[in-house]
């Protein structure tokens, strides 16, 4: 979809048409997901987060002031909400010590269902689970969304010096576990 | 530097200039270097296929409507629901209302200092004690000092320096109003600095 249509949308949507932001979800939608599970390792959480992504972008698309993409808007906030739920995940993990049980159900639910996908699924969050947080989310916009380090740093906030460093030191740890796995 | 350090550093665009024509030069002529750049992006061309996957399309026309659900029962919510969180956010403005409040030189703690102030000048007239205070600063300070400072109380910079400026321009009309309003932190710190100051 080009800028353009894209701003109708919003416009349509600003001008109370609700269905204007089908099309703009439905668009998006995917998008959100594959960073969250990229970034989060599971279904569980990574639909949580999409959900309140997707209700946080219908509750304030009429606030978006359209002198960046919507794309890095939506990214924003998507990228914002993953490393929240992370600092949140982790200090649940601290406070109530989640056991194995919750780990399994985490793990359990997804909605990807043949072998193919799955074992990709699986080789992906043991590389990405492993790398820290912040450098993961760069990787994963640059690696995988294929974003200039301008449109993630539009995104994120950080320089592109402080991006460039970041993904340096991702692409040292993931070559270094993919070796690692290929020995094995 | 190693081949790999310099290959990820060239990945990540990461190499200034001349560095970067160094390793491109480099790259031309050393087969070992080739191989191992071929080697990373061969694996990193892995990773990103692997990450291409397709997830059930029914979870994503399902989603949104999921999400409107949830938006919408969010709006329904109705305030007693939630009672419990507001209870406890007030709750928790006062706990830090009252600590923050605790040991301020205002009601009790200024009574005490002028119940202090009148045995110390052994005055029984509370007028007196307005005078001790205003006019006959210099023969009082150091009672009142020293009670302030037995009194482990303590001034902010700005209150310090509104009080000292006053007492400088005019050391015998101490500004007792202000004294009033002032914390205990901020009353420590006018009386450090009326040492610092030699006042004393």
């Amino acid at each position: 979809m080009t800028a353009g249509k894209e701003k109708i949308l919003v416009d349509e949507f600003i001008a109370g048409n609700d269905t204007a932001f089908n099309e703009i979800a439905r668009l998006y939608h995917p998008k959100i997901y594959a960073h969250c599970r990229k970034m989060l390792g599971n279904h569980m959480d990574a639909d949580e987060v999409t959900q309140e992504v997707l209700i946080v972008l219908y509750k304030k698309l009429n606030t978006f002031r359209q002198d960046s993409a919507l794309s890095t808007w939506v990214y924003r906030i998507t990228t914002t909400r993953c490393l929240n739920f992370i600092k949140k995940r982790s200090l649940r993990k601290f406070i109530f010590w989640d056991d194995d049980e919750s780990r399994k159900l985490h793990t359990s639910q997804d909605i990807v269902y043949d072998l193919e996908n799955k074992q990709k699924l699986e080789k992906l969050d043991e590389i990405l689970q492993r790398v820290p947080a912040k450098q993961r989310e760069v990787f994963i916009l640059r690696h995988f969304e294929e974003l200039s380090y301008d449109e993630i740093s539009k995104i994120t906030g950080k320089s592109t010096g402080g991006l460039k460093a970041n993904y340096f030191h991702a692409l040292k740890k993931v070559t270094e576990l993919m070796e690692n796995e290929k020995q094995r | 530097m190693k081949n790999r350090d310099k290959i990820l550093k060239y990945l990540a665009g990461n190499m200034p200039e001349n560095e970067l024509k160094k390793f491109e030069d480099e790259l031309k002529i050393s087969h070992e270097l080739q191989n191992e750049l071929e080697l990373v992006t061969n694996n990193l061309n892995d990773l990103k296929v692997t990450g291409d996957v397709k997830f059930d399309d029914r979870y994503f026309s399902a989603g949104l409507v999921r999400a409107r659900e949830k938006a919408e029962s969010e709006r329904k919510i109705p305030f007693y629901r939630n009672a419990y969180i507001y209870a406890s956010a007030v709750a928790v403005v006062l706990l830090f209302a009252i600590f923050f409040n605790t040991g301020r030189n205002n009601g009790i703690n200024f009574d005490e200092l002028e119940n202090e102030i009148y045995s110390a000048a052994s005055v029984t007239d509370s007028s007196e004690i307005e005078y001790i205070l205003k006019k006959d600063i210099e023969t009082n300070y150091v009672y009142y000092t020293d009670l302030v400072a037995s009194m482990d109380l303590s001034l902010s910079d700005e209150a310090v320096s509104e009080i000292m400026d006053e007492h400088i321009s005019n050391p015998y009309n101490f500004n007792y109003r202000l004294l009033e309003e002032a914390g205990s932190d901020q009353i420590d710190e006018l009386y450090n600095e009326i040492l610092d100051a030699k006042i004393l």
